[in-house]
């Protein structure tokens, strides 16, 4: 059997600023991609979905420290690698699609020359034959006329052009793995849904496995197989993604789909999330205590576990069964 | 359509600059005949009897008002004579053109000492930042700053002319033979006056290079696998250096301004000491000649250094 696309095993994070202290950021997470697969990653600013794609992306930023875990992409340990070995990793086994996609492209770089790089730098074209190819990859993300758009810069091109190129980068080495961190959000509505149904095409063509890492449940709900939700650094729920729509089980993953507004009933705010993610005052036991409308004294003293509830479908909160609906 | 910018900015530019040179002309005109003694006194010294003096008084022109004289020479000089000089009896437009080309000639080489020194020592600081190199290179670039020039050439002369005898203590440019004589006979004076710019670039290229390597493209091109120089040299290194372009226009204002210690300390027969030389003989023409020229090369220099910034800028370059 072949190794996940990610492997991600009791995942510990922690920040902190100059000689200040060591602030837990991430806690405990565990998430597995098959090949293939697209895995959804949701929850507010802040939650430490960032965090996680730039772990698995093998970034050392200085004031971070990982302080448990394992992360393997395609059975390769990220964490175990020095930095010259994972750069070789980087672009052809693993590939990210950033989330600004006007800032991620080199300003004085034509576009042709951008993506043809990463061939370069992975020994699979040089020169002439890797700018074909990049004219290629270009068509592949349903980029018109390619040729010359190559030679464009990257200001000469629309939000949604320019989210293209980044995605026809990351999928120039036909990676294991591809992390898509918030990559629609700078987008208009009608941009958006069509680079969704360009994820969605590419997948069935190429099975490349992605990590996408959004705070909008209806993109993650278009595109993913399955969906985890974190909460202040811990994984709050995770379905396959119809299931976890149909039936949301953890007390947040409902807020943040009530939260979702709908054109066909009228908003309910008691259903809501109530308040912020306040890092500095988390609770010993589950983090959503003091925001959960379900919550009972002993859930803040009383730490959490992911327990599985159907098959596929696991939830950290003591009261799921209590919370069920009356069927 | 796309160089209208650059039309508009050079249409101004000329009228600005035309302005200053009168401006200038001026105010040195001012400035010189503020100094006590007039060119005939310090051309005949003490003694010259009253008789000599008022001959040659009128034999230069001297017995008429400032203001005629001031405007003798303007309508002259925008006629494009010069003049001649009051003390060599020479034309000033030869004997400045001399100097001017020595002294480019030293300038020219300081600059190619000074641009890949700045980039190379730039680059190196802001990649290994935090690093014991880039302290070693502040500690280096701040001594540049604070240590006059005068004292740098100084300092070079005792240590590669005296001490180590590799290169000679003093520029006479008019003994060179052949090109590489020359590089050696200037490199002292040139290396003095780099060592002074480059301590400025370098920190204005090292801040502009962190900002730019945290910026979203640099992490997407290490990200994509590049090698970290191909990384460094061709992603973050072409953005970091519209900023270091306007250090260099001041750069080579200073530079203006620098070159005439430095040619007064390595005795370099260039436009700086003709300067210093003209103005102690109160040589009207030769002093507004000089300073109008190194006017114009001031003014020239930061419409260049406009001109590369809008160039560079992909945004305002002509696209495909």
């Amino acid at each position: 059997m072949t190794a996940p696309a990610l492997s991600i095993e009791g995942l510990s994070v922690d920040y902190r600023a100059i000689a200040g202290p060591w602030v837990n950021v991430v806690s405990r997470v565990s998430l597995t991609i098959g090949p293939g697969e697209i895995l959804g990653l949701a929850g507010e600013s802040g939650c430490g979905k960032s965090t996680i794609a730039s772990v698995v992306l093998g970034e050392r930023p200085a004031g971070r420290r990982v302080r448990e875990g394992r992360v393997r992409v395609a059975g390769t340990d990220i964490l175990q690698l020095a930095p010259r070995d994972l750069q070789p990793l980087r672009g052809r086994r693993l590939a990210l699609v950033p989330q600004n996609p006007s800032q991620s492209l080199s300003p004085g770089m034509r576009i042709g020359r951008q993506v043809a790089e990463v061939l370069e730098a992975h020994g699979a074209a040089r020169g002439a034959e890797a700018e074909r190819r990049a004219a290629g990859l270009l068509a592949e993300v349903g980029l018109p006329d390619p040729e010359r758009l190559a030679r464009r810069l990257p200001h000469q091109l629309s939000g949604g052009q320019q989210q293209r190129v980044v995605l026809a980068m990351a999928l120039a080495c036909r990676p294991a793995l591809v992390v898509l961190d918030e990559p629609t959000t700078g987008l208009d509505v009608t941009t958006q849904a069509r680079i969704l149904e360009l994820l969605a095409d590419l997948r069935a063509r190429h099975a490349v496995a992605m990590l996408y890492i959004s705070h909008d449940l209806a993109a993650l709900a278009q595109v993913c197989d399955r969906i985890a939700v974190m909460y202040a650094g811990e994984i709050a729920e995770t379905a396959p993604a119809a299931d976890l729509f149909a039936r949301p089980r953890h007390p947040y993953t409902r807020g943040l789909i009530a939260s979702v507004p709908r054109l066909d009933r009228p908003p309910d705010p008691a259903a809501a999330l109530r308040g912020v993610l306040r890092r500095e005052v988390l609770p010993t036991g589950c983090r959503f205590a003091p925001r959960c409308p379900a919550a009972e004294p002993v859930c803040a003293t009383e730490p959490q576990r992911l327990d599985a509830a159907a098959p596929g479908h696991a939830v950290a909160c003591r009261r799921w069964r209590a919370l069920e609906p009356a069927a | 359509m796309r160089s209208a910018p650059l039309l508009r900015l050079l249409a101004t530019r000329v009228v600005l600059a035309a302005l200053s040179l009168l401006v200038v002309s001026v105010v040195i005109f001012w400035c010189v005949e503020m100094l006590p003694g007039d060119t005939a006194q310090r051309m005949l010294g003490r003694d010259a009897t009253p008789e000599a003096l008022a001959r040659l008084r009128a034999e230069l022109g001297l017995d008429r008002p400032a203001a005629e004289r001031y405007g003798l020479w303007l309508a002259a000089t925008l006629w494009g004579d010069l003049g001649q000089s009051m003390v060599a009896d020479r034309p000033v437009a030869d004997w400045v053109a001399g100097r001017a080309a020595n002294t480019l000639t030293l300038a020219g080489f300081a600059l190619a000492i000074y641009i890949p020194l700045a980039l190379a020592l730039g680059l190196l600081s802001a990649a290994f930042r935090g690093r014991p190199l880039d302290q070693a290179i502040s500690v280096a670039v701040l001594l540049g700053m604070c240590v006059p020039e005068f004292v740098t050439g100084l300092l070079l002369v005792s240590v590669f002319a005296i001490t180590l005898d590799l290169f000679p203590p003093l520029a006479l440019i008019d003994q060179a033979q052949d090109l590489g004589d020359l590089l050696h006979i200037l490199f002292l004076p040139a290396l003095t006056l780099a060592i002074a710019m480059t301590a400025y670039a370098v920190r204005m290229m090292r801040d502009n290079l962190i900002e730019v390597l945290e910026s979203p493209y640099v992490r997407l091109a290490t990200l994509k696998g590049l090698p970290r120089r191909q990384v460094l040299l061709r992603h973050a290194l072409p953005n970091a250096l519209g900023p270091a372009v306007n250090v260099t226009a001041l750069n080579i204002a200073w530079l203006i301004g620098g070159i005439v210690v430095v040619e007064t300390v390595f005795n370099f027969p260039g436009i700086g000491r003709l300067l210093i030389d003209a103005i102690s003989v109160k040589d009207v023409p030769v002093v507004q000649a000089v300073a109008l020229l190194l006017t114009a090369l001031y003014i020239l220099t930061n419409l260049l250094a406009d001109i590369v910034v809008i160039v560079l800028n992909p945004r305002l370059r002509a696209g495909a």
